[in-house]
């Protein structure tokens, strides 16, 4: 079977519904956040692959997804740190990481 | 002699002077002075108390000794009304009972100077505000006598200049000019009012000292501000500045009638309260300012200047018809003002101001700015208007010179009398404006209707002085063997007034009857005929009650049983002298219109040396009819109330004369009428307005935000505030778009 | 370019900013300091020219030509054949000026007139100093687009300063206050709108600048709801809403006692003296001189709109027991005197263009006027209402024994206030009766009917709480401080200075008023009414 550039698709597309099941669905902030990763790495792997099929012969169009892919990658690592930090603060604090107790903003 | 005229804004600026002083310099004097006796008396107070153990033995005066220094001053002995002792300062009486020495004394010296103290003496910056007031219009007096001595024999003054000032502003053609206009009318107005000011001033003095000492820089203030807004009307060029004149002399009004506001209101005979009175005064005089108002614009509008001298050249060729309206509407301003019907309920009202004030401005000036003006525009009235105008003027004068007399034959109010008798008098001035073909015989009766009716008012301010404030007649009586120098003057105005021959009253109130009659007017001459016995009556009846009475000499003129139970004290010379001053023009003022000596007002006033004088009164033989009636009235007032041989209740058994003395009484129930009207119309009207906003407009916008928030409350259950919902939602709604898209796309071709 | 406009508008701000930098303690005198320099250098804004000048009123120039220009480019951006162009463009001829000076001396006062603020005095005095750069924006914006937009920056702080700091019913009034005058906002945005790309269509050139705006004026007719009206006046009625909510005019006028009534006192005298304004000022500034055929057309329902103003503001003032309501009321009333005045301006019968300026001079003047005399009326309730929590009339009596210094004051404003000649309350009025009176005789005759009804309810109100014997609750109360009394006499020196010499203000006026006539008598000349 050959890998055009839908199979690679597809996997994003599907990796991506489960991201987002797992982000609207779930009640542990953990576990949200994790939704969130694999979002973010189903748009890289759609990046990647338009990039890497790409015909263009500008100077640097078949690189710009990657490098985009590369920016989410530093980005998501960076949002996982932070976010990561906020749970385990919030989880001290009121011994729970269940996100439909944390509205204190809420107004 | 000519700079008295050409610098006549000498004369509003003398008390301007005086206004500025007291106001600014000489008053904060007077408080601040009284605010630190105040806070001296009270640490003394304290020193005294401190002390007083030791100082018992220094006791040189006795408790009674005490009473009759100085204790005696707080004891009101003409109101047979002691200050209860509580009312004094408490550390005044423990300094008593503790020492009874001459601590006690000096501290009842310092409380007699303190503010609080019911009869204290004004200080001695009050008394030089009195004194810088009396010395401004003392001024404006000898200027305005200069001035009408640089106009007798100057025609060309007595027709008029014009003194120009500043300009308020102007526009393209029309202008706002800022000027005064000085004619033989104009001095003749302002002879009148600095003379009857300045004596009045000068009366004030005594009298405000017992009534109000610690408001006597004040009192002497508004008395400035009032004589400079009459001068301001007197000397105006145009109905611009007569009109800003005419506003100011009812504030002053209203300051001066509610200067003793702060008293409780006088409950005896319902009478009201002195600030309820200053507010009626003013509201009903705004009454008529809102016809004058409207006369000055339909003017304007036709000619496009206010100046008096030009409106009749830019008038020519007007509708008839609307210089008829306007001058019928401008006569509005002068029927508020001078308190003809139906505007005359504020005047007996004004009473409740200080005595003084209803002399000056209730009785001689300020009220006959309504005949000033109409004296001022009679050229429009006569010659310009239709001839309803001119007969709009005699008729309401006619009308409430009797009106007001019927009422004035019942009143048991001194003050009250004469304020129905000067509404009475204002109308003949009316009469004579309206019928006559000059306004000689109008200003005439001005004139010498100021002096003998302050004469009158100064009396029996005199009166109430004596009696400390009685002012109900029938707690008289006899008076005039017991302050005899102010009663030999009142019984000259009275005289003057009732119509009795080679007085002022006679010979001015006579032109006017013979006016009507030489306008063939027989129905005002009957009326002002008719009016002429009810004065002399109404104001011998008065003269009866107060001064006369049964038992006093000349068959009860002079003396007689007197009905009050507190002791009358003579006034001093402050209050006698400015009514014997008085007494003079009262007797001689009328020689300047008698012919027969030579002289002419007539020619005087209009600036016409060929102007006819006035008739002869004595080679008229109608003259004799109302000196007959004025007779007959004195008469009746003598049998009724001097020798009471007729009882005073003869008319009254019957039940016609009961009703009608009812009616008389209370003042033909004008003022219930006007307080329904106002209770059932205007009020009812703001009721509506208020209803209106709060239930249809309000409604309406909280109708509309209860609608908004109603919906709002409905999609506020989309928030739930979980951003999960809100991410479904998001990416829901991101599908449908992509859906619709594709949908588009791919079936849309 | 000149920079005093720029450092006017914006030194407020610079004001706000410090003193939400400085310590709490600070906040009262800094403020004060910097509404001081305001107002000193607003001064200049009449002083410079007229010495530069010698003298020569004529200096001040119009709309067309204004004294006064700051101007920069600011947004300029083209989508196809339109063009969407807005300049930074401050300009102030004598009316602006006038305004300017007002506020700047008002805000000064107000925020000497707020010692008795103890609840977060920093965010308080902040918030007044934006609102001075809001309205200040306002009064010398000469392009439309920044003048909405400064319209709509002083709506922020006078929202907080009336929900924060006022009364009991404070966010009623408050938001009361925003909505309307928010539904005013988007209905003259439309307004500004329909007009730019109108005027833009016609002309080919698309500028808001108000010099272009004041020499070129739509034509034609527009066609809404199946209903066609001339464009100018479709314009003017939607750009006057805005401005008949702020006057504020009958029917849109109920925001006002309540806003009054719960805002604090030294609010109360901004909006009564400037907020007010700015309605008066739009209505002469842009509606009656960008669009003077359409207001022409409207002059008759103008003036009776005034003329109930006056009438109906004046009844409901006669039952109100709320001191501060009444005094609303009152505004609403002599509010009427301005719409009278402007309608008489552009009115029918132009016989005498000299009369409609004298009625216009009235209405531009009776701005002042109110501002001044209902700020004292302000300025002395509140000085009771510290004392005695309370402003119901009937609850006081006898006050002139107790606090003299206040009772001379409040007269001295209550006189001001019915019009009492040599104070500049009669100027305005009588201007305006006697400007107005060739062109609406009936209608200027029923108006008249006020000057009885407001000596009635001012008088009786002073009777009630002032005169007659004293009410013993109040033996304890105190009189008015110096400090206190320092606004209401500035105030009160001003009032009668304008009274017995109206010239000064007038000499100001005239070359912007002058013009504006000019404009209306063109128009109608050229609509051939």
């Amino acid at each position: 079977m050959l890998l055009t550039l839908n199979s690679f698709l597809i996997l994003g597309a599907v990796l991506f519904c489960i991201g987002l099941f797992g982000a609207l669905s779930k009640r542990n902030a953990v576990s949200v956040l994790m939704g969130i990763e694999i979002m973010l790495n189903a748009v890289n792997i759609t990046l990647v692959a338009f990039a890497s099929s790409s015909t263009g012969t500008a100077h640097g169009a078949r690189l710009t997804g990657q490098i985009f892919a590369i920016f989410i990658i530093t980005v998501a690592a960076a949002e996982a740190a932070v976010a990561l930090a906020m749970i385990i603060a919030i989880y001290r604090r009121r011994n729970s990481v269940d996100v439909s107790e944390i509205n204190m903003m809420k107004w | 002699m000519d700079i008295f005229v050409r610098d006549i804004w000498v004369i509003p600026l003398l008390p301007l002077i005086a206004l500025v002083l007291n106001l600014f310099l000489i008053r904060p004097l007077d408080v601040a002075y009284r605010d630190r006796a105040a806070s001296h008396a009270g640490a003394a107070h304290d020193s005294h108390a401190d002390h007083s153990e030791h100082s018992s033995s220094e006791a040189h005066y006795t408790a009674e000794e005490l009473i009759e220094s100085s204790y005696v001053s707080a004891i009101d002995t003409v109101d047979g009304h002691i200050d209860t002792p509580a009312a004094m300062p408490h550390a005044l009486q423990t300094a008593q009972q503790t020492s009874g020495g001459k601590q006690a004394v000096a501290l009842m010296r310092q409380w007699e100077q303190h503010p609080e103290h019911p009869h204290g003496q004004p200080t001695v910056y009050a008394r030089l505000a009195g004194f810088v007031g009396i010395a401004g219009m003392f001024g404006s007096f000898a200027w305005a006598i200069g001035a009408l001595f640089a106009m007798f024999g100057n025609t060309a003054l007595q027709k008029g200049i014009t003194i120009p000032l500043y300009n308020w502003l102007t526009f393209g053609s029309i202008s706002y000019h800022v000027n005064f206009y000085a004619d033989s009318l104009t001095v003749v107005m302002l002879v009148v009012v600095t003379a009857v000011s300045l004596l009045v001033q000068f009366y004030s003095q005594e009298y405000i000292e017992s009534e109000e000492p610690r408001g006597y820089a004040r009192f002497f203030a508004w008395l400035s501000l009032f004589a400079i807004s009459m001068m301001i009307l007197t000397l105006s060029a145009n109905f611009l500045m007569i009109f800003i004149g005419w506003e100011l002399v009812g504030v002053s009004s209203y300051l001066l009638i509610g200067f003793l506001g702060k008293d409780a209101p006088k409950i005896d005979g319902g009478r009201p309260s002195p600030s309820a009175a200053a507010l009626k005064a003013f509201v009903t005089n705004r009454v008529g300012d809102f016809g004058f108002l409207i006369g000055i614009m339909i003017l304007f509008a036709q000619t496009g200047t206010f100046t008096f001298t030009e409106i009749p050249q830019k008038l020519q060729g007007t509708d008839v018809t609307l210089i008829t309206a306007a001058m019928i509407l401008v006569f509005c301003g002068a029927v508020g003002k001078s308190a003809q019907f139906p505007l005359h309920v504020w005047l007996p009202d004004a009473m409740e101001g200080p005595t003084p004030v209803s002399a000056l401005i209730h009785a001689a000036t300020m009220v006959a700015a309504g005949v000033y003006l109409v004296a001022r525009t009679f050229l429009l009235f006569h010659s310009f208007a239709g001839p309803q105008a001119a007969m709009v003027v005699a008729y309401t004068g006619g009308f409430t010179a009797l009106f007001a007399a019927l009422i004035a034959m019942v009143q048991v109010d001194l003050k009250r009398v004469l304020a129905y008798s000067t509404i009475s008098q204002l109308g003949y001035m009316f009469v004579g404006l309206g019928v006559a073909g000059t306004d000689g015989p109008g200003m005439f009766h001005l004139m010498t209707h100021a002096f003998f009716k302050a004469l009158l008012f100064l009396g029996s301010g005199g009166v109430l002085h004596a009696l400390s404030g009685q002012q109900n007649m029938r707690k008289m009586g006899g008076l005039a063997a017991k302050i005899p120098l102010v009663a030999f003057p009142v019984l000259l105005a009275t005289l003057s007034i009732s119509g009795v021959p080679f007085l002022s009253g006679f010979f001015s109130k006579d032109e006017i009857i013979a006016q009507t009659l030489a306008h063939g007017d027989i129905a005002l001459y009957v009326i002002t005929v008719l009016t002429a016995f009810l004065t002399a009556f109404y104001m011998f009846r008065a003269w009866f009650l107060t001064f006369g009475g049964k038992g006093g000499a000349f068959g009860g003129l002079w003396g007689g049983k007197y009905r009050g139970d507190v002791h009358p004290h003579a006034p001093g010379m402050r209050i006698w002298l400015p009514l014997m001053l008085l007494a003079i023009p009262t007797v001689f003022a009328g020689y300047w219109g008698f012919a027969p000596l030579g002289g002419n007002f007539n020619a005087f006033i209009t600036g016409n040396p060929a102007a006819a004088p006035f008739d002869n009164p004595f080679v008229d033989p109608m003259t004799y009819v109302s000196i007959t009636l004025a007779f007959l009235g004195i008469g009746i007032a003598w049998l009724m109330y001097g020798m009471e041989v007729i009882p005073a209740d003869a008319l009254t058994r019957n039940p016609i004369g009961k009703g009608l003395h009812a009616l008389f009484f209370n003042k033909f129930y004008v003022d219930e009428l006007y307080m329904a009207l106002i209770r059932f119309g205007i009020f009812l009207f703001a009721k509506i307005a208020v209803s209106f906003d709060k239930y249809v407009i309000d409604g309406i916008i909280n109708g509309i935000g209860s609608g908004v928030l109603g919906i709002g409350r409905g999609l506020r259950k989309a928030e739930t505030g979980r951003l999960q919902n809100y991410g479904a939602a998001f990416f829901g709604g991101a599908l449908i778009i992509a859906a619709a898209f594709i949908a588009v796309v791919y079936f849309g071709k | 370019m000149s920079w005093l406009l720029t450092i006017l508008v914006f030194l407020p701000t610079v004001g706000a900013l410090a003193v939400m930098a400085a310590p709490r303690g600070l906040s009262r005198w800094l403020s004060a300091v910097f509404t001081g320099v305001v107002f000193l250098l607003s001064t200049w804004l009449y002083i410079g020219p007229m010495i530069s000048s010698g003298g020569n009123a004529a200096v001040f120039g119009n709309v067309s030509h204004p004294y006064w220009v700051d101007q920069a480019p600011w947004i300029n951006v083209a989508i196809g054949s339109l063009q969407l162009k807005i300049d930074y463009h401050l300009g102030a001829d004598g009316l602006s000026i006038f305004m300017l000076i007002l506020n700047a001396l008002l805000t000064f006062l107000a925020v000497l007139g707020s010692g008795n603020i103890s609840k977060r005095q920093r965010e308080y005095m902040a918030l007044l100093l934006l609102l001075e750069t809001g309205v200040m924006g306002v009064f010398c914006a000469f392009d439309l687009y920044l003048f909405w937009l400064f319209w709509e920056i002083e709506l922020i702080p006078m929202f907080l300063l009336i929900a924060v700091w006022g009364g009991q019913r404070r966010e009623y009034a408050a938001w009361k206050f925003v909505i309307y005058t928010v539904l005013g906002s988007a209905v003259m945005l439309a307004g500004i709108l329909l007009l730019y790309f109108n005027l833009g269509s016609q002309t080919g050139v698309y500028s808001a600048s108000f010099n272009w705006l004041a020499t070129h004026h739509v034509s034609g007719n527009l066609t809404v709801l199946g209903l066609t009206m001339s464009s100018q006046l479709i314009i003017f009625l939607l750009i006057y809403t805005a401005f008949a909510i702020k006057l504020p005019m009958f029917p849109f006028h109920t925001w006002l006692p309540d806003a009054h009534t719960e805002a604090p006192t030294a609010v109360s005298v901004l909006l009564a003296g400037i907020l007010l304004k700015m309605g008066a000022y739009g209505l002469i500034r842009i509606c009656v001189d960008f669009m003077p055929s359409g207001a022409h057309q409207f002059a008759w329902p103008l003036a009776i709109l005034g003329v109930i103003n006056m009438v109906y503001g004046g009844l409901c003032s006669l039952v109100q027991s709320d001191m501060k309501k009444m005094i609303a009321y009152s505004s609403v009333s002599h509010m009427g005197y301005v719409i009278l005045g402007v309608a008489a301006a552009v009115g029918p019968g132009a016989t005498n263009p000299a009369f409609k300026e004298a009625a216009l001079t009235g209405a531009a003047l009776q701005m002042f006027t109110h501002g001044t005399i209902t700020a004292m009326l302000f300025f002395s309730v509140g000085v009771l209402y510290d004392r005695a929590h309370l402003r119901d009339i009937n609850a006081f009596g006898g006050l002139q024994a107790k606090m003299p210094r206040l009772t001379w004051i409040y007269s001295f404003a209550v006189l001001a206030s019915l019009g009492l000649p040599g104070l500049s309350g009669f100027v305005a009025e009588y201007l305006v009766y006697t400007g107005s009176f060739s062109t609406f005789p009936i209608l200027v005759g029923v108006a008249a009917f006020t000057v009885i009804i407001t000596a009635g309810y001012l008088l009786w109100m002073l009777k009630r709480s002032f005169f007659g014997p004293l009410n013993p609750k109040w033996n304890g109360i105190t009189d008015a401080s110096i400090l206190e009394m320092t606004p209401l006499i500035t105030l009160a020196v001003l009032v009668l200075f304008v009274g017995v010499f109206p010239q000064f203000m007038i000499n100001l006026l005239h070359p912007s008023l002058n013009n504006i006539i000019q404009t209306i008598s063109g128009a109608v000349t050229a609509s051939g009414r």
